[in-house]
């Protein structure tokens, strides 16, 4: 970017949007439109400001979006090229005066938050853009983010639609975090990944509140770093923002010895806050030491540095676990965020994320998977598969820095993955193997590791973003090989300067006691230079190694988490209390989870599961249900006995895990909210029953499109939907869906509810059955589906 | 106004247990559940407003249905404003749909009890406001009630600048998020004024709506 000047520190510009109320824009109207009807008024701000000493102006192209300009009449064509024109106007004759596609918030929110898709999104800012470019903008400033998904959207959209240079920016609360939760050094790391040319921190806070972030930031990247703050913090009850010009530049001062490549003001500013801004930035430009490089990922909210042992879940694998198959084929991505949950419970720091599975779409697979646990969780996530276009899909809606798993020395795999892991700011782990298979000796593992890392940095990825994995192989069939695996990682540790991975579990594959083997040569490794072990974190063996390993390497102070993980020393278990345990049944009744799940585990001993079902579980939740519609007991209560029977159930599925063969299911039931709306938790109710009676759901979640609901009905071969909303401005979506559902798939049946819907409307738009609660959505999926009890049965 | 709200430490159990559909006192355990759900949520819930003043005729050109317009009449200002307990909360929410559906929709109902309140603790700080400048505020008049459609939600959030202050958008189908949020309309005048009374038959919960059937209609207002 050759307008960045080391030794001096380049003048943003000021407010637009109160410049523009002053000479007469009214509230609400918005300041876009004036590029086409009083150009030269805002022509006239630009002037100012440039006057003052700016040479860096933001166009008047804020809200200048498709979603911000909708109902105004005006094309975003139309308001960009008008708003690019003013300003280059105004900067005629100006030298070093460079202007800015001023790029702002769509005003959506992107999902799972919102119902705005990221391609959507993406599409939007695009239009934009090239806009921007064709009109001769000089670069693109992207301000007042505080969603890291949709500045990932604009930047990529920047980089993918224009040549020109990106600044980012993001609008933070005093915490530290933007309203959505991202960290600064979150934003760091991803908008450098993808290729911002200078970050920045504008609007919500003031000079001396943006200070301790703004050293963050620079801490955080290598990238030139800018400020715009607003005029201090409005008062609370007027609005108004108390620093004048003179005030505001003192406070200013502050940013002087950080080095900083640009600054200018927001909100409250004037041309007269930045003449004296101006003035006190014209000195030579303090140097400012560039930030180290380090081994680090993130999501939007959780930055991870990777020092020390650090934990990577594997268990989001489908190779060898049946559930987690049958999920992935019926898009059903509620198992894997639970999955994604315990995993981050029980300590892992990083999840792997693998759906590669024949017969279903792996991309799509992948994409839904991202999207549904960074909806969860915080932990950052490591995507895991041979194919590029699978990481692609992945890593295209990971919003964070995440790790490709992974390269090998093959020249086809580096050429296919390394660009896209540069292109998205990903880590990478490359695997020390090539097509002839994994090399026998320390030495020719630690060659293609070299070789990786060389064809990384060619791509432009840094050494600290490159992780090594020596590959473990299973020892009773290769005695050798383990210390060899653990040659390797120490050569690779202390020559290349990278970090390394590893996968342990397959030491022991063959031989009993596999976890004592599996902790015994975690140790090993970590001793070894093992940095990122790939583990299941639910084994209590392998997380006590690690905690183990923690105190003896130093980095548990005090062994703290240590002693805690242990329990206080010499807890003797309480004393089994007098009082009997209820049965299952009585537990289902009174709502009381841990006992009930007690009483399942007890009973499933000596009994069938499909017998507890039949003749405790639904004998107790009818009678409950009965209770519910009698007016005996409320939601909170009828929930309490679903949740019980839920953690029942919860045992009676792993009971016929265990047997081996699969539960005569009653049908299968899809479940959706429909599109446009975000209320699920009646859905989720509904869920809950609809399982505890036995009925297998399909729950494609929230803003679900009509076709989606279609083809998971012809996917599954589901006997009934049931659909949600509840909104008057979401009802015609669930109309367009049965009619679609009609169509395609007419067997099926079809129950609809929620609090706007009435019976009169379910009859109109043609539903089979009208649901007024929870337990009616039951007692219509038992009567449409009645005749699937027994497969072969009649219908 | 801009500036961030409370929220109690203390469970609004009453407002909750309404919500969930619960008639009378409710069980102990019902009590636990619900006090148990606040807790969870609380440190989630980062609640915020922003209100702004306008002239009435400002914005009588965007409203639509009678009930408002009556809601505003003898006005000379309005005071719009918006609330919001934040992302934060909406994932703490979906976060608690993977585990019991009980705690789940308990905490769903707490989240909206808070936003309730918080809504109800923006009204007083800005009736105080006008107290001091010798002007009354009217009852708070939420879109979606009476004959007044959720389509001017983005016109309210557009003149509050509501997505660059608190964070708070609606989407294409006139939906709030985060979800957990309420904007509102007072009327302002240099009298006592209470605005009018919303009835039942526009709005769109009335076939199912427990209250009306039980002769205690909401009127679309809260105190």
């Amino acid at each position: 970017m050759d307008w960045l000047n080391e030794r001096t520190t380049a003048v943003m510009d000021g407010a637009m949007g109160t410049m523009l109320q002053a000479a007469g824009l009214a509230p609400g109207e918005r300041p876009d439109e004036w590029n086409l009807a009083h150009p030269r008024r805002v022509q006239a701000v630009h002037e100012a400001y440039l006057a003052a000493g700016s040479r860096w102006i933001a166009a008047n192209t804020f809200g200048a979006n498709a979603k911000k300009l909708a109902g105004s009449g005006r094309s975003v064509q139309e308001v960009v090229r008008a708003g690019v024109a003013c300003a280059k106007r105004a900067a005629q004759g100006v030298a070093d005066a460079r202007v800015l596609l001023d790029v702002g918030p769509l005003g959506e929110m992107l999902a799972p938050a919102g119902t705005l898709d990221f391609e959507e999104a993406c599409a939007l800012f695009a239009e934009a853009m090239r806009a921007g470019q064709e009109a001769g903008a000089d670069g693109v400033l992207i301000e007042t983010m505080t969603d890291l998904a949709e500045l990932r959207a604009a930047l990529l959209a920047a980089k993918e639609n224009t040549h020109l240079p990106v600044l980012a920016s993001m609008s933070f609360e005093a915490s530290g975090r933007t309203f959505t939760g991202t960290l600064v050094e979150s934003f760091a790391m991803t908008a450098e990944g993808l290729g911002a040319d200078m970050l920045g921190i504008n609007c919500s806070l003031g000079p001396e509140e943006i200070e301790p972030l703004a050293r963050r930031l620079c801490a955080a990247t290598r990238l030139p770093v800018f400020v715009k703050p607003n005029a201090g913090l409005p008062d609370p009850a007027t609005g108004e923002f108390p620093l004048g010009p003179q005030a505001f530049c003192d406070e200013m001062a502050r940013f002087v010895p950080m080095g900083l490549a640009a600054v200018g003001g927001c909100c409250g500013t004037t041309p007269q806050h930045l003449r004296l801004l101006a003035q006190s930035f014209s000195g030579r430009r303090a140097r400012r030491a560039p930030a180290q490089r380090k081994s680090a990922v993130c999501s939007a909210m959780q930055a991870l540095s990777i020092e020390g042992v650090t934990v990577i879940g594997e268990r989001i694998n489908p190779t060898g676990k049946p559930r987690l198959k049958q999920a992935l084929r019926d898009g059903d991505v509620d198992y894997i965020m639970r999955q994604a949950l315990e995993q981050t419970d029980a300590g892992a720091q990083i999840l792997d994320v693998n759906t590669g599975l024949p017969g279903i779409d792996e991309a799509q697979a992948m994409r839904r998977a991202v999207l549904a646990i960074q909806s969860v969780t915080d932990t950052p996530l490591q995507l895991d598969a041979a194919r590029a276009d699978v990481l692609e899909a992945g890593l295209r809606v990971y919003h964070g820095k995440a790790i490709v798993n992974s390269v090998n020395a093959e020249p086809d795999s580096l050429r296919t993955v390394l660009p896209l892991c540069k292109k998205y700011g990903a880590a990478v782990v490359g695997l020390a193997m090539d097509a002839s298979g994994i090399p026998e000796t320390a030495e020719e593992r630690f060659a293609l590791a070299e070789a990786i890392v060389e064809a990384a940095q060619s791509y432009g990825i840094p050494l600290c973003d490159v992780f090594i994995d020596c590959l473990t192989l299973t020892v009773s069939a290769q005695p050798a090989q383990a210390l060899e695996t653990l040659r390797a990682v120490t050569l690779v540790k202390q020559r290349l300067g990278v970090k390394t991975v590893l996968g342990v579990s397959n030491v022991s594959f063959g031989l009993p006691r596999r976890e004592q083997m599996n902790a015994a040569f975690l140790a090993m490794a970590i001793a070894h230079g093992l940095d990122m072990p790939i583990l299941n974190p639910g084994s209590a063996a392998m997380m006590d190694a690690v905690a183990a390993c923690r105190v003896l390497r130093c980095e548990d102070e005090g062994a703290t988490a240590y002693i805690a993980r242990c329990g206080a020393p010499d807890e003797t278990p309480a004393p089994e209390k007098a009082q009997t345990q209820p049965d299952l049944a009585q537990a289902v009744l009174r709502g009381l989870e841990q006992p009930a799940a007690q009483a399942a585990k007890e009973a499933l001993k000596t009994g069938e599961p499909e017998s507890l079902i039949q003749s405790v579980l639904i004998p107790a939740l009818d009678e409950v249900g009965a209770r519910y519609e009698k007016g005996s007991i409320f939601l909170p209560q009828l929930l309490r006995s679903a949740s019980a029977a839920q953690a029942a159930f919860a045992e009676v599925r792993r009971a016929i895990g265990a047997r081996g063969t699969q539960a005569a299911g009653r049908g299968k039931i899809v479940l959706a909210t429909v599109r446009g709306d975000v209320h699920d938790i009646g859905k989720n109710i509904v869920k809950a029953l609809l399982e505890n009676y036995g009925f297998e759901v399909i729950d494609l979640g929230r803003d679900v499109p009509e076709q989606d609901v279609v083809d998971a009905v012809r996917r599954t071969g589901a006997g009934l939907v049931g659909l949600s909303a509840l909104m008057t401005t979401t009802l015609p979506a669930m109309e367009n869906t049965i009619r679609l559902l009609r169509a395609a798939a007419p067997v099926c049946r079809v129950v609809v509810g929620g609090a706007v819907l009435t019976p009169e409307y379910a009859a109109h738009i043609g539903a089979d059955y009208y649901a007024k609660d929870a337990k009616a959505a039951v007692d219509a999926a038992k009567k449409a589906l009645s005749g699937e009890l027994a497969p072969g049965g009649q219908t | 106004m801009l500036r961030a709200l409370d929220v109690p430490q203390k469970a609004d159990v009453r407002e909750m247990c309404a919500l969930l559909g619960v008639l009378g006192e409710p069980d102990a355990p019902t009590r636990a559940l619900c006090e148990e759900a606040w807790a969870r949520l609380r440190p989630y819930a980062a609640p915020k407003m922003v209100s702004a003043q306008l002239p009435a005729a400002q914005l009588r050109s965007l409203v639509k249905g009678n009930d408002l317009t009556r809601h505003l009449a003898g006005c000379e200002e309005v005071v719009l404003f918006a609330v919001t307990l934040g992302a934060g909360a909406d994932r703490a929410l979906r976060r608690a749909q993977m585990g019991s559906v009980a705690m789940a929709a308990a905490m769903d109902a707490a989240a909206s009890a808070m936003a309730e309140g918080c809504a109800a603790q923006a009204h007083a700080l800005l009736r105080r406001s006008a107290r001091e400048r010798g002007l009354w505020l009217t009852q708070r008049f939420s879109p979606g009630y009476g004959d007044c459609p959720l389509s001017l939600q983005p016109a309210l959030l557009r003149l509050l600048d509501a997505p660059r202050a608190i964070g708070l958008t609606a989407t294409k189908d006139d939906l709030l998020l985060p979800r957990k949020s309420v904007t509102a309309i007072c009327g302002q005048a240099d009298h006592p004024v209470t605005g009018f009374l919303a009835g039942c038959e526009h709005c769109a919960l009335r076939a199912g709506c427990r209250r009306r059937h039980e002769g205690r209609p909401c009127n679309g207002l809260a105190e």
